[in-house]
């Protein structure tokens, strides 16, 4: 029973990490019309500004992951600045070649700052609690709390708000949107923003669990662009739904099957993009 | 019989009925129109005959045989060949470029007598190079046989197309709106081109237009596609006077008189 | 002077090959020598991604076509005992009939959806090569076969087990491969590769079969890189599933992109040679610096030479007119 409720723990833990990841690359997408290859190099600079914080300096662990998420949120404007916005009429090879750039030269910085190897901070939420008579450990399910907590936030604001209504305008119809005074610019400051916060928030909050290096992003980015292949690029539900899927055949699949599990997640991306590159759930559009 | 047969053509999208039971005989050497109001399903039409979407139901036959499933590179290789709307070249290559493209037909001669540019590989590569530069000449265009496709005035971008289709050395040649966008001289020009197509070369031809005048000036025979349906077939002067077709498309014979621009 | 004008990128090109014949000659020391064969293998990557290039594709996966015939002509060697010479050939048949395989599939898309498949493929071959046994797993392959002894007439046996003497092994691939890529690009095939991207419809319509023509390039620039593969098998020795991580693939898009899209063999040779020199020396200096540098590189490209080197002289040749 015990080993049961980790493995879901687990499989939640990696669901909510690969989510929220998925989210931000589905709100760039949407509005940038960009695949963020550099999503995943966000996210470890996050985990490297909390580490950083925490370890060098003994900042406390939740101001330091707000930190983590100022310092990225600003790094993804200043890229949206400097980079995108003025390749955005380009061809999009343009942009990919850029943001590739911009994640190697990075993941450059973070191996000269801290080294290549893999570094961890100690668990904040020491300790185990039971429930229905299992262990698990409270690191994980505060991870699990507080990003759910975080991707309902999201949820609420795509939903609710003025700015998430505009910002699915945008996504689905730009000229119509922009016609209705709908500024493009600063939603795409906006989105790139948010979603760079995200992805540090993401890299910030695991950092207790996971060993990190500076080169793990792009391993990173490449199962979040699974997650929102499958999901649908531009839908939220697409992402959580995939996220869920994918984070549950990683867990799940490769205790049991070994890492040739990982070899049907690619597969799976394969097939998508061959058949339904709108993604299971996503809205069939042009997609290039 | 007749060169293409469209027979009982339809096709659906998704609960659409894009297409309805469209009958057309096309004879050979004869310049046929296609008109109709916007979203008729005359494009649809082009797309099914030359290969680029396949019809829900019905035949396309040209000399004869069912074309339908056929590849568009299949269809044009048989000798029925189109231009499109819109971008017809290949915009980043240069004219002189896009022409020796359009015989690509002539020039395709195997992958290994190609790479070893053996056999007839370089006197066809000379013979379409020449061949293109006189088409060029022709066209007032060899002043700018080095320029992209896409850097020329549109006027001479249509008449490029056109060259383009006829370079392939088709015998049907569908035309989608070729004067659109031009000016009183250039469609005059273009029609021109066309009587001289079908005269001199003789190439059997299928448009669709909007331009009226254009149409009833230059075409045999007139076909009029409304939501789908064929609603009317003859010479342009029962077309014009067709009060289904006044009613659908052309207005009163006053408002007609008055689009000759 | 019109001769030299015409062929201007031939005699170029041709002025290399000699220059290259030479090198080993003026730049004895085996480290270098060794640096040099890097480029070559570069090269040749970056040639097919160019020629890939040409149909519109962006292929983020061309070191998995490295990995299947290294891996091919390795296990022919160890396994059935075959010569590493037809494992050359052997390795780049693989790759070229994998490329067949999944480029009747794979070809009908375009764009992104076509760079994301190449993508995942690369990461499902390497995750292959790295996890099943048949395939060495994690640790890959020890102990492959060098190149056997030769016997030419006229020069009787010829070793080859100096680095010096595979460097012209990799040379006279590199010679072939590039000009049967020049060659391919220069006729009407290229031609009609180049209209693809252009209008596809249009090349349809005037009798162009695109999967053909996509296909064509694909299986030819993948069939190189298969038997660059098998190459550095042979030369190495070993074979280690971690040379084929995405980043890899990456790296050869920044070389093609470096070289110019100009001419597919001239671009590739330029920028596979030019970024491995470079990054030879920065692997001396200090490993950490290469991210920075290819990262760097590409950036600086993309603003401000998106059609890379080779189009430095008409970029050049522009600014003189205006001034």
């Amino acid at each position: 029973m015990t080993e049961l409720m980790q493995t879901a723990l687990n499989c939640l833990v990696l669901s909510a990490n690969y989510i929220l990841l998925a989210l931000g690359l589905t709100l760039i997408f949407g509005i940038l019309r960009m695949l963020n290859f550099a999503h995943g190099t966000f996210y470890i600079c996050g985990a490297y500004v909390v580490y950083a914080l925490v370890q060098k300096a003994g900042v406390n662990y939740f101001l330091a992951t707000l930190a983590a998420m100022v310092v990225v949120g600003g790094l993804g404007l200043l890229i949206e600045a400097l980079i995108l916005y003025p390749l955005n009429d380009k061809l999009k090879v343009a942009s990919l070649g850029a943001i590739l750039g911009v994640s190697m030269v990075l993941e450059g910085v973070l191996s000269f700052i801290f080294g290549g190897e893999d570094v961890t901070i100690g668990s904040y939420f020491k300790g185990t609690i039971a429930i229905m008579g299992a262990t698990l450990s409270r690191e994980r399910i505060m991870v699990v709390v507080l990003c759910g907590l975080i991707m309902g936030g999201v949820y609420l604001w795509i939903r609710k708000t003025r700015q998430g209504i505009a910002i699915r305008a945008l996504a689905e119809n730009p000229k119509v949107a922009s016609l209705q005074g709908i500024n493009t610019r600063s939603m795409r400051f906006l989105v790139m923003g948010i979603a760079s916060c995200l992805a540090a928030f993401a890299g910030a909050i695991v950092t207790p669990l996971f060993y990190i290096n500076p080169f793990m992003g792009g391993g990173l980015v490449f199962k979040a662009l699974l997650i929102v292949a499958v999901g649908g690029m531009g839908s939220i539900e697409g992402s959580v739904l995939a996220g869920f899927l994918i984070g549950f055949v990683e867990s799940i699949g490769v205790t049991y099957l070994g890492p040739i599990a990982e070899v049907a997640s690619f597969i799976i991306v394969i097939a998508v993009f061959l058949f339904r590159p709108w993604g299971l759930l996503g809205v069939e559009y042009e997609f290039h | 019989m007749a060169l293409l047969e469209i027979k009982q053509v339809s096709r659906n999208f998704k609960g659409l009925t894009a297409l309805s039971k469209i009958d057309i005989d096309v004879q050979e050497g004869e310049i046929l129109g296609i008109i109709g109001p916007n979203g008729a399903g005359k494009t649809t039409l082009f797309n099914i005959i030359s290969g680029f979407l396949s019809p829900t139901h019905g035949e396309i036959r040209f000399r004869g045989k069912n074309i339908v499933g056929l590849r568009p590179d299949m269809i044009a290789r048989k000798g029925l060949v189109r231009s499109f709307q819109g971008v017809g070249l290949f915009p980043m290559a240069t004219c002189l470029g896009n022409l020796i493209l359009a015989h690509h037909l002539y020039q395709e001669i195997g992958f290994w007598k190609t790479m070893a540019h053996t056999g007839s590989y370089g006197a066809r590569e000379k013979e379409v190079k020449a061949k293109s530069l006189a088409i060029l000449k022709t066209l007032n265009l060899d002043d700018k046989k080095d320029m992209a496709a896409k850097d020329i005035p549109y006027g001479y971008q249509k008449m490029l197309g056109i060259a383009m289709a006829l370079a392939t050395d088709a015998q049907v040649l569908l035309l989608d709106e070729p004067v659109a966008g031009m000016n009183p001289p250039e469609a005059l020009a273009m029609t021109q081109e066309i009587k001289r197509i079908r005269a001199e070369l003789k190439k059997t031809i299928v448009l669709v237009e909007h331009n009226m005048k254009m149409v009833m000036g230059v075409c045999d025979r007139i076909v009029v596609i409304q939501y789908g349906l064929k609603i009317a077939e003859g010479p342009p002067e029962l077309i014009r006077n067709d009060p289904q077709v006044i009613k659908a498309y052309l207005g009163t014979a006053e408002a007609y008189h008055d689009t000759s621009n | 002077m019109s001769f030299i004008k015409r062929n201007l990128r031939g005699l170029v090109f041709i002025g290399l090959i000699l220059i290259f014949i030479l090198l080993p000659l003026i730049f004895p020391n085996p480290a270098r020598i060794g640096m040099f064969i890097g480029c070559g293998v570069a090269s040749i990557l970056a040639m097919g991604w160019l020629m890939i290039l040409r149909i519109g594709c962006l292929s983020l996966g061309q070191v998995a076509f490295l990995a299947i015939g290294g891996y091919t002509s390795a296990l022919l060697a160890q396994k059935a005992g075959i010569s590493p010479w037809i494992g050359l050939l052997g390795g780049g048949m693989a790759s070229g009939l994998v490329a067949l395989g999944l480029g009747v599939v794979f070809l009908k898309v375009r764009g992104l959806s076509l760079s994301i498949i190449t993508f995942a493929f690369a990461e499902v071959v390497r995750l292959i090569i790295s996890t099943l046994e048949f395939f060495g797993g994690h640790g890959g392959i020890m102990e492959i076969p060098k190149f056997n002894p030769l016997l030419i007439p006229g020069w009787g046996i010829v070793r080859f087990d100096t680095p010096l003497s595979c460097y012209y092994i990799l040379l006279l691939i590199l010679m072939i491969s590039g000009l049967f890529m020049w060659r391919m690009d220069r006729s009407a095939l290229g031609r009609t590769f180049m209209s693809l991207p252009q209008n596809e419809n249009l090349a349809q319509s005037l009798g162009i079969h695109p999967l053909r023509y996509k296909v064509i390039s694909f299986v030819t620039a993948c069939f190189f890189a298969g038997v660059a593969g098998a190459f550095t098998a042979h030369y190495y020795g070993v074979l280690y599933p971690g040379s084929y991580i995405p980043m890899q693939s990456i790296i050869v898009q920044i070389q093609g992109t470096v070289g110019g899209v100009a001419s597919v063999a001239l671009g590739g040779l330029l920028g596979g040679s030019l970024m491995v020199m470079v990054e030879s020396w920065l692997l001396n200096v200090d490993a950490r610096w290469v991210y920075i540098f290819y990262g760097a590189v590409i950036l600086a490209v993309t603003f401000m030479l998106p059609e890379g080197l080779l189009s430095l002289p008409r970029k050049i040749k522009k600014l003189y007119k205006k001034a």
